[in-house]
């Protein structure tokens, strides 16, 4: 097991995957539970079988009945060599940061600095983050890069951005 | 026929079906060179634009990338031993030897050659073929519709029965993403959460591209696939005298190709298999089996051909019976029904022009893709040393303003990103996330064909089993899940008593 540990890959026995595989199942597990919450039939003239119901009935219950193994490994019996072992490509503390910045800037920065504000800090940050430190790259390459997204999206595509909030404050 | 034999071939050679396909082959190339990105990334970055194209032009540009990808994935395996898409790594195999020994130029020339050739012979095959199971398919009704696309998701299962249950999960998982929203036949709601935005659906551009790009790329941050500063190639171009060497090999080419084709029509093979038995066989049949291995161009076409023939031999139950056997196919389902266009044996009948315009797009880009990398071998392969994590979140960028621009909506950032983060950890656990794609797309189809079948009945379940068809496709199912498994356990069996 020990050697198991040592390489990276898939473990058979880690842990990561019953835990996932049970959160999965207990979401599912969950709307099942509350399925004439989440569809209201009360106003459907059709019988059960042409209904809204039938088809998630089914596909939940398919998710619950398939992490029941991982449900019983986890809390009643779990296997002896089991560990909390990921794949040992170690934790994903650059993803998290990156995925962080993402969310930053692209949903809640788009409606504050705009697309191009948005682009570039997002761009500029996460590079230099991800210790591309020369100005060429982390704030050449964003300009550049920037500026390319604005013109493709903006003006080529014609798409449309909410106007960002920082330019209200310089009025019309 | 022949007029819309000639209608096809005038759509297929219109101006903006040329820049598309050519198109498609040149991101296609690229990202099929670019270590852990491949064709399925690059597809579902240009998902989104696609959605206000004719349909044909949507098709010859993800059809470009889906098969540019396989041209290009040869490139890093034959000069660095990296495969661009998983399944060059058996072209790696003699390529890479060819590269040690100063022949880098033939490796590739054979590479490209049995990419071109198993192209070539399997659209040839997909035109044969598809009428013949169109025809087969017309006597399905929606039992028999119902029960194929189920046995479709089981093959695929199946097909990673390593992760059964994960396999089953994840099916599951993205069949019930695919009730998300209002039900189109009795207009209600449908795990909505209370929310407008929810009340739309799960569009298929959002969630495939946040699984496959914002996961894949998130991945990428951290691995650092991409390092590489050994590319020597002392021509810009292919030398082309070692092309006419590598077509020596007809035979080879020949079989592969057909293998490869018909792997491809398998759901959930993949190519991986293809280039493997593609790869065995020639060197089975083989002058020089002993040259296997040690850098032989014989080995670099098979297994190419094999590979490269996937996607029409995917094609051929994706358009006739509207089942994808891969995640790249079901996008391009996706595409179908998006445009109002839905697969089936009808298919071929209802829309003939857009089905020819498909078979010589198919004959076009293996061409293309052809003359790109023999006259631009040098500038592909040196995408290679451009750096993973600048690469990785600029394609972020894009893919985060994709989806934007689709339906301008924020939420369905949001959506990306959620579903870019179950991506991630799906991969990292080395599930097999195809099954969910496929679940995702075969949904809506499954469940309006199983409430037809059972409006038929009058709601007795039993009509799936009145119907020999039908009744064939389970007793099918069944035994797929069976038998595996039977095999399995006397495989573990006879180990133990060896042992």
């Amino acid at each position: 097991m020990e050697e198991e540990r040592d390489k990276t890959g898939v473990n058979p026995n880690s842990r990561f995957h019953d835990l996932f595989t049970a959160v999965l199942g207990g979401f599912a597990a969950f709307l099942l539970a509350t399925i004439k919450m989440q569809i209201d039939t009360t106003a459907v003239p059709y019988p059960f079988y042409k209904g809204p119901i039938i088809f998630p009935l089914i596909v939940l219950s398919i998710m619950v009945v398939s992490s029941l193994p991982a449900f019983y490994r986890l809390l009643i019996k779990p296997n002896p060599d089991a560990s909390w072992y990921l794949d040992g490509k170690g934790a994903p503390k650059r993803p998290s940061v990156v995925l962080g910045l993402l969310i930053l800037f692209f949903i809640f920065g788009i409606t504050y600095i705009g697309v191009g504000g948005s682009c570039f800090l997002f761009l500029s940050l996460s590079l230099f983050y991800l210790k591309h430190r020369s100005i060429k790259t982390f704030i050449g390459f964003s300009i550049l890069y920037t500026v390319l997204i604005v013109i493709v999206f903006k003006y080529l595509l014609d798409i449309w951005f909410p106007e960002p909030w920082i330019l209200t404050l310089f009025g019309d | 026929m022949l007029e819309t034999v000639w209608q096809g071939l005038q759509s297929t050679m219109s101006f903006w079906n040329l820049i598309a396909l050519t198109f498609g082959t040149i991101i296609g190339i690229v990202v099929g060179i670019i270590p852990g990105i491949g064709p399925m990334v690059g597809m579902v970055i240009l998902l989104p634009f696609t959605f206000s194209m004719p349909p044909g032009i949507a098709l010859s540009l993800l059809i470009g990338i889906y098969c540019g990808g396989y041209f290009g994935g040869a490139v890093p395996a034959v000069l660095m031993r990296t495969p661009g898409v998983p399944s060059s790594i058996v072209t790696s195999f003699d390529g890479y030897p060819l590269t040690q020994k100063g022949e880098a130029q033939l490796g590739l020339s054979a590479t490209i050659v049995g990419s071109f050739s198993g192209g070539i012979i399997s659209v040839i095959i997909l035109m044969l073929l598809a009428p013949l199971l169109a025809k087969i398919a017309a006597n399905f009704g929606p039992p028999e519709y119902c029960m194929v696309a189920i046995l479709g998701l089981i093959v695929v299962i199946m097909a990673y029965r390593k992760n059964i249950a994960q396999g089953f999960l994840l099916t599951a998982l993205g069949l019930w993403f695919s009730t998300v929203g209002i039900d189109p036949g009795t207009l209600v709601p449908r795990f909505s959460f209370g929310t407008v935005s929810m009340q739309n659906g799960l569009n298929i551009a959002p969630m495939c591209l946040g699984f496959f790009g914002i996961g894949q790329t998130l991945l990428i941050l951290e691995r650092k696939i991409l390092q590489t500063d050994t590319i020597h190639l002392t021509r810009s171009t292919l030398d082309f005298s070692k092309l006419l060497v590598a077509f020596k090999y007809k035979l080879t080419i020949l079989k592969s190709g057909i293998i490869g084709t018909l792997v491809g029509l398998l759901p959930g093979t993949g190519s991986i298999l293809a280039s493997f038995l593609a790869y065995t066989e020639a060197k089975r049949s083989s002058k020089h089996p002993e040259e296997f291995g040690k850098g032989t161009p014989e080995g670099c076409i098979a297994s190419e051909a094999g590979n490269n023939a996937v996607p029409a031999g995917a094609l051929i139950p994706l358009l006739t019976l509207g089942i994808p056997g891969d995640a790249l196919t079901a996008i391009l389902l996706g595409v179908f029904t998006i445009n109002g266009i839905y697969p089936g044996p009808l298919l071929l009948v209802k829309e003939p022009v857009l089905i020819n315009t498909i078979y010589f797009t198919m004959f076009l880009i293996n061409i293309v893709a052809l003359i790109l990398l023999a006259l631009f071998l040098r500038p592909f392969a040196m995408i290679v040393k451009f750096p993973s994590t600048i690469l990785a979140v600029s394609v972020m960028v894009v893919s985060a303003l994709g989806i934007y621009s689709l339906n301008l909506q924020i939420f369905e950032i949001g959506v990306a990103i959620f579903m870019g983060i179950l991506g991630y950890i799906m991969l990292r656990l080395e599930w097999p996330i195809v099954t969910w794609v496929i679940g995702f797309v075969l949904g809506p189809i499954i469940e309006e064909r199983l409430r037809e079948s059972l409006s038929l009945a009058s709601g007795n379940p039993l009509i799936f089993l009145e119907r020999p068809i039908s009744l064939g496709f389970i007793i099918a199912s069944l035994l797929i899940i069976i038998l595996p498994i039977i095999l399995d356990k006397r495989k573990k069996k006879s180990k133990k008593l060896f042992s």
